[in-house]
């Protein structure tokens, strides 16, 4: 069990916040000008890092917001915290 | 066909509607004092905190301006209102002003981007006091409510004893209020009875009405003005 600081309500146990996912991940610009192969890659493929990993949590049992969490997937310590629209870290690429 | 009627999630609970003191001890001793305000107005309010023309017209009808500070609520003219997220927001009001508030409601927001839900039906109201209420609330919160964290005027959206729940602090460490989903209530209900035992329970018997603090406010001013 860890702490998350959430960027509406602060420092809340990790039981608040639900798991959204990798973040960072972009849509394709064009889908109709994809392959099946980027496309399949879009939706189904994720990274499964031992190390730092760029992630959606939501605060679910409290204010309900997603939000971007960097966090090292060996040590759980949490890099940083960014509220969705700020500028997302470097090396967030996916996929 | 008959009327519908309200009934209290709790209404397997005879001792929740009439109240019971504290087992074998005067209720003066009681450690902590739990009740339920059935049948209150719960809305929720949803809207854009940035959308000036929406907080405006929240202030004219609640004559008082929707809070924005994350975790706080705050009290207007028989109203309580409480932050659940930066587009939300959790309106209290006692049982039989719950209809005109609900219509002045729609009808001062009609032409705004927000919506108004009547969840009255969906969710009931807990108290919690005494000097062992915070003890109680540590058996099944994360939370830190100790004074210098939660003072009054506090509230948030978190578990209690793995139920959904919106608290909200109504004196710092001492008084709280726990709102409940209609499915969880008797659940939670036990649950706080049972964790309240050890401290001697006194259960109140159900009032509904709200708490507002204006008239305990007033108390105090007499008591400082009258020294």
């Amino acid at each position: 069990m860890f702490q998350i600081d959430c960027p509406w309500c602060g420092p809340r146990d990790q039981q608040e916040f639900s798991y959204a996912g990798e973040g960072g991940i972009q849509r394709p610009q064009d889908p109709s000008a994809t392959t099946d192969a980027e496309w399949a890659d879009y939706l189904f493929m994720r990274r499964n890092p031992r190390g730092m990993h760029h992630e959606q949590w939501r605060h679910v049992h409290g204010c309900g917001q997603f939000f971007q969490v960097t966090r090292h997937t060996v040590t759980y310590r949490i890099e940083s915290i960014r509220r969705m629209g700020e500028s997302a870290a470097a090396g967030g690429e996916s996929s | 066909m008959s009327e519908p009627v309200m009934e209290s999630p709790l209404i397997g609970r005879p001792h929740s509607i009439q109240g019971q003191p504290a087992d074998g001890q005067s209720a003066a001793q009681s450690g902590v004092s739990l009740g339920e305000r059935p049948f209150l107005g719960h809305f929720s309010l949803r809207g854009k905190a940035d959308d000036e023309a929406l907080m405006a017209a929240c202030s004219r009808v609640f004559g008082i301006a929707l809070p924005k500070t994350p975790n706080t609520w705050v009290e207007g003219e028989g109203v309580v209102i409480g932050w659940m997220g930066p587009t939300e927001w959790l309106v209290l009001v006692a049982a039989e002003t719950r209809h005109e508030w609900l219509i002045s409601l729609r009808e001062a927001l009609a032409d705004q981007h927000a919506g108004v839900v009547d969840l009255s039906g969906g969710q009931t109201l807990i108290t919690l006091a005494g000097e062992h209420a915070r003890d109680v609330l540590a058996k099944g919160s994360t939370l830190d409510l100790h004074p210098r964290e939660a003072q009054a005027g506090f509230c948030t959206r978190s578990t209690l004893a793995k139920s959904a729940i919106f608290l909200r602090v109504v004196e710092a460490g001492e008084r709280f209020e726990i709102v409940v989903r209609r499915s969880f209530a008797d659940y939670l209900w036990q649950w706080l009875v049972d964790a309240s035992e050890e401290y001697g329970c006194e259960i109140l018997p159900a009032d509904a009405t709200l708490a507002l603090s204006a008239s305990a406010d007033n108390d105090f001013d007499e008591a400082v003005n009258a020294s």
